[in-house]
């Protein structure tokens, strides 16, 4: 029995610092950000992913996060604004970590408005988080990929100097979930990705996070499990990486000169995968090698989780 | 075949609507199409297919309504980092303005009986052919959610309570483009449009989905 209690007191004492495990370089200078999908629910998840985020902003300290949208499931009256945003986040909000969001389909177009989102009354934007770091970011509504839409976007990226693309939205081209990959959007948006040179893309809707391998260059990750979670849903394909959907997510992300590294978090604090995507002279993913771990699970059931794996470095 | 109807519809999307006389906020043009693809630019690719007057009464009445609106907008402001009561606010006078001014509006305004039908034939491929499938799964709400709505024109959209998604791309790439002002929505079998600024129901097409 002593033994025992004496397990469990030394797992309750480990338990904080492997939550605390950052693989992340942390340099100075970097540009460090995190990526939450399918947030807005308002639930304990919820809240249990933004502490644990929180609790990660100590020791990696990040100065915005990216939405990739369904921010606020259901109502979204004041009331719904602070039980599923502000509320969840404001150790964050408080110590000045910016959100930029992109809409879901469960989203009100009006969020645009909404200053907490920093959508500046658009439906799609782009910003640039810091004059030095070389990247850009592209945020697309991808409800409605109308000619405007795309139009614009083929200036912005066009214009884009930047060292690294990074486009985030909602609705993700490749996925292995129960929606799958949107060919429409694909075929929307990969040869404009390919032509302008976009490195990474960030999207959820797929309540699970999944490292897709890379694609004709481009890295994609889908991560819409930071609130909501469909159990087992990952249907292996080729495109999987590595998938994870036994837990909630969120991920951190630092951008270092040709190299973006990244890591994905439960909301218990345990790491089911990190890496690092690298670019080449001409702008494109080279490769990205990625260490994915899904953690055991508490009683016998099987993990559904891909078991650790290199993804290839296609050019 | 499915994923033929997918690449012809992601290509004519595109390329742009320009030939179903769309609304944009500033009627900015998009790349230009060589050839009609989608149903609706066939529908309005030639002046002799009956099709083609229905659209361009379609739009005439939708830009009726849209040119009310920006007009209603254009006397409530609001600011582009504004907060959730601030958005709340300018959402309900908004709703409150158009209700007065289209306070004898009624279902087939927007939608008549020739608009409604060809709106549906339109949607048709999409929920009969190869893709039905996926575009049932897509129409499906997550959890098994279920949305009610007071089927009434001018009546709220029930954001309030109901997780509600936004129409599957499919379905948008066989309709007409609409301006930023408004949006479809389906809900059950029925199509909605939806004021965005306002929140409310300007019309709506009963059983569109059969």
């Amino acid at each position: 029995m002593r033994r025992v209690l004496l397990s469990i007191l030394l797992l309750a004492l480990t338990g904080p610092l492997a939550a605390q495990d950052l693989k992340l370089p942390n340099k100075d200078g970097s540009v460090k950000f995190a990526v939450l999908g399918d947030t807005g629910t308002g639930g304990s998840d919820q809240y249990a992913v933004a502490k644990q985020l929180a609790s990660f902003k100590v020791r990696f300290p990040f100065d915005f996060a990216i939405l990739l949208g369904d921010n606020l499931y259901g109502g979204e009256s004041p009331r719904d604004y602070n039980r599923k945003f502000e509320a969840p986040y404001k150790p964050l909000l408080d110590a000045g970590v910016k959100f930029y969001a992109a809409l879901g389909n469960h989203d009100d177009p009006n969020q645009r408005m909404y200053k907490g989102f920093n959508m500046n009354g658009e439906r799609y934007y782009t910003f640039k988080p810091s004059l030095t770091g070389g990247v850009r970011f592209f945020a697309l509504d991808s409800n409605y990929m109308d000619p405007k839409q795309l139009e614009w976007l083929e200036k912005e990226l066009a214009g884009s100097g930047s060292d690294w693309k990074i486009a985030f939205f909602h609705h993700p081209p490749y996925a292995s979930g129960m929606h799958g990959s949107d060919e429409i959007l694909k075929g929307q948006l990969e040869p404009l990705f390919l032509k302008y040179g976009v490195n990474v893309v960030f999207t959820g809707h797929e309540h699970f996070y999944e490292r897709i391998k890379p694609q004709k260059g481009i890295q994609y990750f889908v991560e819409g499990s930071s609130a909501k979670l469909r159990k087992g849903d990952i249907n292996r394909t080729g495109l999987t990486a590595f998938g994870y959907d036994r837990g909630y997510t969120f991920m951190v992300i630092e951008v270092t000169g040709d190299e973006l590294f990244f890591q994905t978090i439960t909301e218990r604090g345990q790491t089911v995968d990190s890496g690092v995507v690298k670019k080449g002279i001409d702008n494109k993913v080279v490769g990205t090698a990625g260490q994915g771990a899904a953690p055991k699970p508490a009683t016998g059931a099987n993990p559904s989780s891909t078991p650790k794996t290199q993804s290839p470095t296609p050019k | 075949m499915a994923e033929l109807t997918r690449a012809v519809l992601a290509l004519a999307l595109t390329a742009g609507m320009s030939g179903c006389g769309m609304l944009t906020r500033d009627q900015a043009k998009g790349p230009t199409v060589p050839e009609p693809i989608t149903p609706v630019q066939k529908a309005t690719a030639s002046p002799a297919n009956p099709d083609s007057a229905i659209l361009a009464d379609f739009n005439a009445r939708l830009d009726n309504y849209v040119k009310k609106q920006r007009a209603l907008m254009k006397g409530s402001p609001i600011a582009e980092d504004a907060t959730p009561a601030q958005i709340k606010v300018r959402q309900e006078t908004l709703a409150a303005e158009l209700r007065a001014v289209r306070k004898n509006a009624k279902q087939g305004d927007i939608f008549p009986p020739q608009v409604a039908s060809l709106f549906r034939r339109l949607m048709y491929p999409e929920l009969k052919g190869p893709d039905r499938q996926e575009t049932k799964q897509a129409l499906v709400e997550e959890d098994g959610e279920k949305a009610e709505v007071w089927l009434r024109v001018n009546a709220s959209y029930p954001l309030a309570t109901e997780p509600l998604a936004t129409t599957p791309a499919n379905l948008l790439a066989n309709l007409p483009q609409l301006p930023m002002d408004v949006e479809y929505r389906i809900v059950g079998r029925h199509l909605l449009l939806r004021d965005v600024d306002a929140n409310i129901i300007v019309d709506f097409i009963y059983n569109a989905i059969r």
